[in-house]
């Protein structure tokens, strides 16, 4: 068979076979030095680090696991651990809201509603921002006395009196919250409509002609067919919301009362404010192994999702 | 039954109105407020009204160093897109339609990088930056100097292998027969020829995506330059810079000019607004890219 092919498709069949394995090791080789260099060294530094105590003026000193015990030390009654705990707090009702939220409005949003597409952009437009801008225009807008524009607005409207918000221990946690949920919540909306409209129709017309209500429709084929994006924008919003971190660098400092001090500030005020090298990278391990199963999770998906 | 519908119908409008209003209120409230005056502003309930077009706080608000970070970070955004689809179109490529032994191997290497979250890495890529061999008074083992902490090619040096553009693009490549190729690769082209003339015309929806993708990670970078350019003024991505400028009109006490504190976010909230209202349909790619950065 192969002799009769004519010679052009030859030649071009023996290009394909030889040419592939040198144009595409040519072009991938700088790519993996290039990208071995800037990830998985600093992967290597971070490790190291964490077995040091380094101010980055003189030279680090070896002092093995003294970091990491000193994060699980009841000292400072537990400090470490209570960052740890709160950042967890924090994803969770992150992660909650988010997904509440989010699943409810993208079920709203699937109707056939007239300017479905306007409200859809409307939710997403804060994500387009920077979160460290708006956490800036937040802080001018909760600042106390009468300086803040949302002390103003409401004695405008009902004559209250101004509230120092930035230092309530009541109002600043649930404002960090609401803030987070505010900038991310529009990317899971935008996922779990993309989710939705990914649903056979067929389902839904099968089970009307079995009787369905809406209930039952939503209870037994949205949820179950919605199952595989509720898992992965669950994983994947774990692992964004443990980073907090807009809150306590831009508007609190982590106050009041250390309520808004959380782990990825923590490992930056450490590293960059008290110039604690080794902690700083010691906190930052500690935040990969709590969330490497997410992360596993993840790399297992993206594996089976491209055949390797 | 109609009747029904036609009530949920008028909740679920009235649901989202209400709820997108309060979406968008923080914004919308900073955005009107850039065009009032401060006797106007302070009069404000609901939402300031615009009043002025504030000509002399935006010249003043520019001359403060905005303009200066537009020029640098568009300067950065050009830098990052045209890295971003280049490597991520060579590599889309080669992985899509090029066959080749350690294919997976190499595939693996690159997603795992790609999971593992930025912030993570901040400590030890500073340390990098601060160790880098033979600059900023750097020996060649990267000590004796504070390396390019502080020069600006720590804005550009991260991030030229993007693993996510190169997933998005091997998706799409995968969609296009590779009939398309075969004729070009008769008549002698090469590797650039195929990528950029046979199939980039076909690729417009995700190189938009990314090119948006990119922008917007660009332009609203603030983390990594406020650790490594702080007191360096010349090289200010916008993000950062709003801080510095906004800062010198504004303290928690005190008198306040709140237009021109507007104005100054204003100034740097607009692009991404405006590429975000033009470019909408291509954005759903685009975020299920940036999703899988992680």
């Amino acid at each position: 068979m192969q002799q009769n092919l004519p010679w052009r498709a030859r030649l071009g069949r023996w290009y394909r076979r030889r040419r592939d394995p040198i144009v595409a090791w040519t072009f991938l080789t700088p790519m993996i030095v290039y990208f071995v260099i800037m990830t998985f060294v600093p992967l290597a530094f971070l490790i190291g680090m964490s077995f040091t105590e380094w101010n980055i003026i003189t030279p680090p000193r070896w002092v093995g696991f003294a970091n990491i015990a000193r994060v699980f030390s009841s000292a400072n009654d537990w400090f470490y651990v209570r960052v740890i705990g709160r950042t967890i707090l924090y994803a969770i009702a992150i992660l909650t809201l988010n997904i509440v939220g989010g699943f409810f409005i993208a079920l709203v949003l699937n109707q056939n509603l007239r300017a479905k597409g306007v409200y859809r952009t409307m939710w997403y437009l804060p994500a387009v921002f920077s979160g460290a801008v708006v956490a800036l225009l937040l802080k001018i807008y909760l600042a106390g006395s009468s300086q803040g524009v949302l002390n103003m607005v409401l004695y405008n409207l009902f004559g209250t009196q101004p509230i120092d918000w930035i230092y309530s221990t009541t109002w600043m946690p649930i404002i960090g919250v609401l803030f987070v949920v505010w900038q991310g919540i529009g990317f899971y909306v935008i996922f779990f409509l993309a989710g939705l409209q990914g649903i056979d129709e067929n389902l839904y017309d099968a089970a009307r002609i079995d009787g369905a209500n809406n209930r039952q429709l939503l209870r037994f084929i949205t949820i179950p067919q919605m199952v595989p994006v509720l898992l992965f924008i669950s994983v994947t919003g774990m692992i964004g919301s443990m980073q907090m971190w807009e809150v306590p660098k831009i508007i609190t400092a982590g106050g009041p009362d250390d309520l808004t001090y959380t782990l990825v500030y923590s490992i930056q005020n450490d590293a960059f404010g008290n110039l604690e090298f080794g902690m700083g990278t010691a906190q930052s391990l500690v935040l990969f192994a709590l969330l490497l199963i997410f992360i596993g999770w993840q790399l297992n998906q993206y594996r089976k999702q491209y055949n390797v | 039954m109609k009747r029904r519908q036609g009530i949920l119908r008028a909740l679920s409008h009235t649901l989202l109105i209400v709820t997108s209003f309060i979406m968008i209120y923080p914004v919308l409230f900073m955005a009107l407020g850039s065009f009032t005056t401060n006797d106007q502003f302070v009069e404000a309930n609901i939402l300031p009204i615009p009043n002025t077009l504030n000509i002399p706080l935006f010249l003043r608000a520019l001359n403060a160093g905005i303009w200066d970070s537009y020029v640098f970070t568009m300067i950065r955004v050009v830098f990052y897109v045209c890295i971003t689809l280049l490597v991520g179109l060579m590599g889309g490529y080669i992985f899509s339609k090029l066959r080749f032994p350690g294919k997976n191997k190499v595939f693996l290497l690159f997603l795992s990088g790609m999971v593992m979250p930025g912030i993570l890495m901040l400590v030890p890529m500073f340390l990098q930056m601060a160790w880098f061999p033979l600059a900023g008074g750097n020996n060649i083992i990267g000590q004796g100097g504070h390396g390019l902490i502080g020069e600006w090619p720590v804005l550009f040096i991260y991030g030229w292998v993007p693993a996510f553009a190169i997933f998005l693009l091997k998706q799409s490549f995968d969609m296009l027969p590779t009939e398309y190729e075969d004729a070009a690769k008769i008549d002698g082209a090469g590797i650039f020829t195929i990528i950029f003339r046979v199939y980039l015309p076909l690729l417009k929806p995700p190189v938009v995506a990314l090119t948006i993708v990119t922008f917007l990670g660009v332009w609203n970078d603030y983390l990594w330059p406020s650790l490594t350019i702080a007191g360096h003024p010349d090289y200010y991505p916008i993000a950062y810079r709003i801080q510095s400028v906004i800062l010198t009109d504004w303290s928690p006490v005190g008198t306040t000019d709140y237009p021109s504190v507007m104005v100054r976010t204003f100034l740097a909230t607009w692009p991404p607004a405006l590429v975000y209202f033009l470019l909408q349909r291509y954005f759903v790619q685009g975020l299920v890219a940036s999703g899988l950065k992680g």
